[in-house]
């Protein structure tokens, strides 16, 4: 009998384990024939905010268990300074969320609303088990997903981006009953001053830093604010992304009265996120007797053995949602090319961190995703990039960098 | 009132054996969502860990790969493989280096023969050996590339007889060609520098892996490129497009830890080339190798930290189990809520709760009333015992607390007013520390040291019983929390990276580890509560 009861149990057992066969998971995807891939890069290639966003959170969670489905979702409108904002504080754990979007007329479009079911939220915990982060989404498409998906919905209403910063850094702090003191700060009013500050906002989704916004040439209230609620001697740790064109030294040396100011910052955005990606900040911080907390802000990576998130820095609001690829997976930083070619300051930096030949149990290899269609990154550009992250010599003729032009070579009539 | 205990002890039983249960279930499940949605709507097929190159067969794939793929040092044969022509196919991919230290040998002819060959084939067009073909009784090729090499025969085990050339030959053999392949991912010979060598405990290469399954055997010929241009390994998943638990525990045992940032390597990556694999397979695969901080080593893997705590809740349990059946069975004159109380401490104090229980035990007794005994013990025993007959009831009561609120989710509050100071009394682990204590102070008071302190000074009034019970109960219970607190504080938001959930066992034992800490904090404030006679500790 007990032996019955044994086999029983174990066949109970085992059938609950589940398996993984099933049909071919090779079928029809619509947009399979354009996510090229070759060695050491993978395209995702969105045409527009939303399809964009719905490729990175199929990407980035299969949704085949609790484990690799997400915490929560983030949903904007298409307004990148909000966006933006958002991805910098919520994405980041224990929240776990990636971002979709509404539509252009702000109501949540059938594909995104599918694609939310799909990727069934276990809730933040630390957060009433919040399945959804709705920022500025219209009340009656926050019913919507209440009634339709029956998510939890925790909305967010401050049309001020700054303000919303502010918000948002009070949530954050409750949800992990600290401020982090290192605070990343961008121009809310010069015209580059998201792309500047993309590859820092990829260190938040990554690492859940504070982040704040400044104008070219004073500091808000509510960033004052931000600032102040960091304690000790030091207060904040601030980084400002771009240069004094960006963020004026005047605003800088204003800063300095909250703490410590630096500059991740380059000439041109891609250099700015070149610099980034190889930038790191660590120091003294925190420290009492028997237990002590450095600073430690930037990706800092110069050498080979990572992977890096790579499109346009015209396709603002594509790349803003393609920092949950710096959160899960191979994680990594964010990189700005052309859409045909590779910048001098980005291939410079691949270089440096180009691999090289190892044996079988030592290989060490990069990795890219490319964010966009070929109108946002063409065919030349990723194979350009694929050489560069390669572990294989980049042959010396490098006319695959260069922009289509007319040839200098031959005199012209 | 004898009924309270039993009902307290089922509560803490039926709460942290749902939790732990619920874990078990969650860890074991493999892909439980895959085909309930999880595919639905898909654009492409890539997931962030695995790569998914669906073609309309090997022709085609080969042609993709030339283009994606185009470095002059992972160049294939210009011909696409077809069953007729895969040795020759592989022979023109292949650049021998004349310094290799080693000689394949697999199986040539059909299709049949490429599957147990092609695993080797991966090593053999990465490394440079060269390779010869055994069929209809003779080897093809070159056989003088035999000398000074080592040979390494790979196949099923009867496929190739033990001909002269192949008496010095090295047999690697399987009983399927999956087998195969995961062997071969394995294995390593230094000195004649053959096989991949990608065991577990090769921590730091960014191994890539070729998936396909035996049937689709020239898919992965297409596909060889990646063994050049990406070190990839070789890999065979089921014929019915499901993963083997072979497979499984591998690529779980490929899953690469942190130590400061996810962003650090090495990381791993599949490129399944079979369109017949499986949706399930590829989100378990994805999720197999996906990046976890050292501690825990992420869902389902067992980290080490989550291993050296887990042996707390197991020995935890165990100790239970034996102080609770020891009790029962020895000591007949130990009433039901010591020995609930005794049972429910070694819980949580793993071979500590049953040495402290039997060193209690294991000495004079007397019976200063009909059915009531004391056992003359030392004033630290005393001690000891009474912080074990609070901390029973109470820590596990406030463990229970713990997980309803984990398991419901913390309440929330960071409005303007919470600005300043004391922002983080709104944060949920504050919330969840005060919960756990207030409500388990209330439990226990009211179920469990009232009763008792009535059961054993019936001349005392209820008023002022209930206010002695509470404080007794507060006071004891803050001792506890005085470790408990500190230490789960410490465990869950400062030494494991990602606080822990409800369904991950590394939120169980640092309760466990709390709890240990409590009673050792707690301990020394009985031994005042003792000296001043406001608990007993010979019962």
């Amino acid at each position: 009998m007990i032996k019955y009861i044994c086999n029983i149990l174990l066949g109970i057992l085992v059938i609950s384990c589940g398996k993984t066969e099933g049909g071919p998971g090779g079928g029809s995807h619509p947009l399979q024939q354009e996510a090229t891939a070759t060695a050491y890069t993978v395209r995702l290639p969105g045409s527009n905010p939303e399809e964009q966003a719905i490729l990175l959170t199929q990407t980035v969670y299969p949704a085949t268990r609790e484990d690799n489905a997400v915490g929560a979702i983030i949903l904007v409108p298409q307004d990148e300074h909000i966006a933006f904002t958002a991805m910098h504080r919520i994405t980041h754990m224990p929240v776990n969320a990636p971002m979709l979007f509404l539509s252009e007329d702000n109501t949540i479009s059938e594909q995104t609303l599918r694609e939310m079911k799909r990727l069934k939220p276990d809730g933040v915990l630390q957060d009433e088990r919040t399945d959804v982060y709705a920022v500025n989404v219209p009340e009656d498409q926050v019913k919507k997903i209440r009634d339709i998906l029956a998510y939890r919905v925790r909305t967010f209403y401050e049309e001020d981006p700054v303000k919303l910063a502010s918000v948002l850094d009070r949530w954050q702090a409750a949800l992990k009953a600290d401020h982090p003191d290192e605070v990343v700060i961008s121009a809310i009013d010069h015209p580059e001053g998201i792309q500047h500050g993309m590859g820092a906002m990829g260190w938040n989704a990554h690492m859940g830093k504070g982040f704040a916004w400044v104008y070219r040439d004073s500091i808000p209230q509510a960033t004052k604010d931000i600032l102040k609620r960091r304690y000790g001697d030091h207060g904040s740790f601030m980084y400002l992304t771009g240069g004094p064109d960006v963020i004026s030294d005047k605003v800088a040396r204003q800063l300095g009265e909250y703490g410590l100011v630096r500059r991740v910052a380059g000439k041109t955005v891609f250099a700015s996120n070149t610099v980034n990606a190889g930038y790191k900040d660590f120091g003294r911080n925190w420290g009492w007797w028997w237990d002590w907390t450095p600073r430690s802000w930037g990706w800092g990576i110069a050498q080979a053995g990572h992977n890096y998130i790579i499109g346009n820095p015209d396709d603002v609001l594509y790349m803003i949602p393609a920092a949950v690829l710096g959160h899960m997976g191979k994680h990594g930083p964010i990189l700005f090319v052309k859409a045909d070619s590779v910048p001098k300051a980005t291939a410079d930096y691949l270089n440096m961190v180009k691999p090289f030949k190892t044996g079988p149990q030592e290989t060490i290899l990069n990795f890219a995703w490319i964010i966009g269609d070929t109108t946002s990154v063409n065919i030349a550009t990723q194979q350009s990039v694929d050489r560069l992250l390669s572990p294989f010599d980049v042959p010396v003729d490098t006319s695959s960098y260069l922009p289509d032009a007319p040839i200098l070579q031959e005199k012209k009539d | 009132m004898k009924w309270t205990y039993p009902i307290v002890a089922f509560i803490v039983v039926f709460v942290l054996g749902f939790g732990l249960t619920n874990l078990i279930k969650e860890e074991l499940e493999v892909s439980p969502w895959a085909e309930s949605g999880a595919e639905e709507g898909r654009l492409m097929a890539h997931t962030k860990n695995v790569t998914r190159l669906v073609n309309a067969g090997a022709a085609d794939l080969h042609a993709y790969l030339q283009t994606a793929i185009p470095y002059e040092e992972a160049k294939t044969a210009a011909m696409s493989p077809s069953e007729k022509n895969w040795q020759e196919f592989f022979i023109q991919s292949l650049k021998v280096d004349p310094e290799a230290k080693n000689v394949v040998v697999v199986p040539g002819g059909g299709k049949e023969a490429l599957k147990w060959a092609l695993p080797a084939l991966y090593y053999a067009y990465f490394n440079g050996s060269p390779v010869l073909f055994y069929e209809n009784g003779k080897l093809s090729g070159n056989t003088q590339s035999l000398n000074d090499k080592k040979i390494f025969i790979i196949g099923s085990g009867d496929e190739i007889p033990n001909l002269e050339e192949l008496k010095e030959a090295e047999r690697i053999t399987a009983n399927s060609p999956q087998h195969l392949a995961l062997k071969l991912a394995e294995y390593r010979d230094e000195e004649a520098e053959f096989g991949w060598g990608r065991e577990v405990n090769r921590n730091n290469g960014y191994f890539h892996y070729v998936l396909t399954i035996p049937d689709d055997a020239l898919l992965g010929l297409a596909a060889i490129t990646y063994a050049r241009s990406n070190n990839a390994t070789l890999l065979y998943a089921e014929e019915d497009g499901g993963i083997s638990g072979e497979l499984d525990r591998y690529a779980f045992a490929q899953r690469p830890d942190w130590f400061v940032t996810p962003s650090e390597g090495p990381f791993r990556h599949f490129w399944i080339v079979s369109n017949r694999i499986s949706y399930a397979a590829q989100g378990r695969l994805d999720f197999a190798i996906e990046k976890a901080e050292y501690a825990s080593m992420g869902p389902v893997a067992l980290g080490d930290l989550e291993a050296l705590l887990l042996i707390l809740v197991i020995w935890g349990i165990a100790s239970a189990l034996f102080v609770w059946i020891h009790s029962m069975y020895t000591l007949p004159m130990v009433k039901m809520p010591i020995k609930i109380s005794w049972a429910l401490a070694s819980l949580l104090l793993p071979i500590l709760g049953p040495v402290l229980y039997i060193n209690s035990y294991r000495r004079p007794a007397k019976e200063v009333e009909k059915g009531d005994w004391r056992w003359i013990r030392s004033h630290n025993q005393q001690s000891a015992t009474a912080t074990a007959m609070g901390f029973g009831y109470g820590a596990n009561l406030m463990i229970v607390v713990g997980f309803i609120l984990v398991w419901f989710g913390f309440p929330l509050f960071f409005g303007e007013g919470m600005e300043g100071p004391f922002f983080w009394l709104g944060a949920g682990m504050p919330i969840m520390m005060i919960a756990m204590y207030v409500f388990a102070v209330l439990i226990a008071w009211l179920l469990v040291q009232y009763p008792m302190k009535k059961s054993m000074m019936p001349e005392m009034s209820n008023k002022q019983l209930s206010k002695m019970a509470l404080i007794t109960t507060a006071l004891s219970m803050l001792a506890v929390s005085l470790g408990m607190m500190t230490t789960s504080w410490y465990m869950l938001m400062n030494k494991i990276p990602m606080m822990p959930k409800e369904d991950d066992v590394l939120w169980f034992a640092s309760m466990w580890l709390a709890s240990f800490v409590g009673f050792l904090i707690a301990w020394p404030i009985n031994w005042l509560l003792i000296k001043k006679h406001l608990k007993p500790g010979n019962v």
